[in-house]
């Protein structure tokens, strides 16, 4: 148990190093511990499940050493910049005023061709419009247009917005959130008039109901047979 | 910070027991082991009667912690040490098998040291 205990945290520093070599092109969307751990967890589970003759100890302690791990390395790395660039890298600059960094795409190991299907991906089709695009320590590209090349604003067109309102679900599936309800500054009456507003008297009718603090309200009833 | 020290103290108690466990298995084993050993020196003395009850005695003990036996180790393993122990208390029934006794004896000492030496914490477990 205490040789599983220890192989365990092994096995993991080591993948995590082993991901961390191959570079942020191979991470996907997770940060290199979050990907080890997925990776591990599934097998691990896995085994013990199916052969009857390991104990459940066999599985339990491992995943239970892999989650104290992520969670120590994750806190720490919340708190320790030096460890943070250590187990996730820094982001990297791979095109700068409508220019490729060559020399940074080759220490990323980025091909032209990686590059502008991130770029397509992101809308982009021309590389000279593009201010910054950033390799990301989770593998993702982001990308920052010319200020010239970007969808103008309505304060940049001398235009006054209304502000939006950030919308809570009130009524999912028939079932009355409550606290959403009360959070908005609704009650049960401001509900009840707003449902009889629909041509509905039950929430238990409605599909979806979302509202806004400033009184923007989305219905959808059921479908009938629902 | 609390979730640090939570994580901490999670994975300082789970090796904790892992040890602890491993120390326990050593001892159960190993005094297992040397009763088993005073059980072939009173068979090879003609003492069979003596050797067949100090024997049962242990595969007693051994049947009491089962439990434990099957959720800290292999199934397979504690199966082994299990079928050994009949084979040992059916030869000490004869005395013309006395040879197949020691061998069997044998086997089911070097059985439940394996079942320690599996939960030892050592380099050799290590890698």
């Amino acid at each position: 148990m205490a040789t599983a205990f220890t192989r365990t945290i092994i096995l993991y520093l080591l993948l995590i190093a082993g991901i961390r070599l191959m570079g942020k092109r191979q991470v996907g969307e997770l940060e290199p511990t979050e990907l080890v751990l997925a990776m591990l967890l599934s097998d691990l589970a896995a085994v013990p499940m199916q052969d009857f003759g390991l104990p459940l100890l066999y599985g339990v302690v491992p995943i239970i050493t892999l989650l104290c791990l992520t969670m120590l390395l994750s806190m720490t790395a919340m708190r320790s910049p030096r460890l943070r660039e250590l187990l996730c890298g820094n982001p990297s600059i791979v095109v700068k005023d409508g220019k490729l960094r060559q020399r940074e795409m080759k220490k990323v190991r980025m091909t032209v061709d990686e590059l502008i299907e991130e770029l397509r991906l992101k809308g982009v089709l021309d590389i000279s419009s593009v201010k910054y695009a950033i390799l990301e320590t989770s593998g993702e590209v982001s990308v920052l247009l010319r200020d010239a090349e970007q969808p103008a604003t309505p304060s940049q067109l001398g235009l006054a917005v209304e502000e939006t309102e950030l919308p809570l679900v009130v009524v999912s599936d028939g079932r009355v959130m409550s606290e959403n309800l009360k959070s908005l500054g609704y009650d049960r009456t401001w509900l009840t008039r707003q449902l009889r507003e629909k041509g509905y008297s039950d929430p238990r009718d409605v599909f979806l109901l979302t509202a806004d603090s400033g009184g923007v309200v989305h219905f959808t009833p059921k479908e009938a047979g629902e | 910070m609390k979730r640090i020290w939570v994580s901490i103290l999670i994975m300082a108690a789970t090796l904790a027991l892992a040890l602890g466990n491993g120390w326990y298995l050593q001892r159960l084993t190993g005094s297992m082991a040397q009763e088993l050993e005073n059980a072939q020196i009173l068979a090879e003395e003609g003492n069979l009667d003596s050797a067949r009850e100090l024997t049962g005695q242990v595969y007693e003990r051994w049947q009491a912690r089962q439990t434990y036996l099957c959720v800290v180790a292999r199934h397979g393993d504690t199966d082994e040490i299990r079928t050994g122990f009949q084979e040992v208390l059916q030869l000490l029934r004869w005395p013309d098998e006395l040879p197949e006794y020691a061998a069997a004896n044998a086997r089911l000492q070097e059985a439940l040291g394996v079942l320690a030496e599996l939960e030892r914490f050592s380099v050799r477990n290590l890698f």
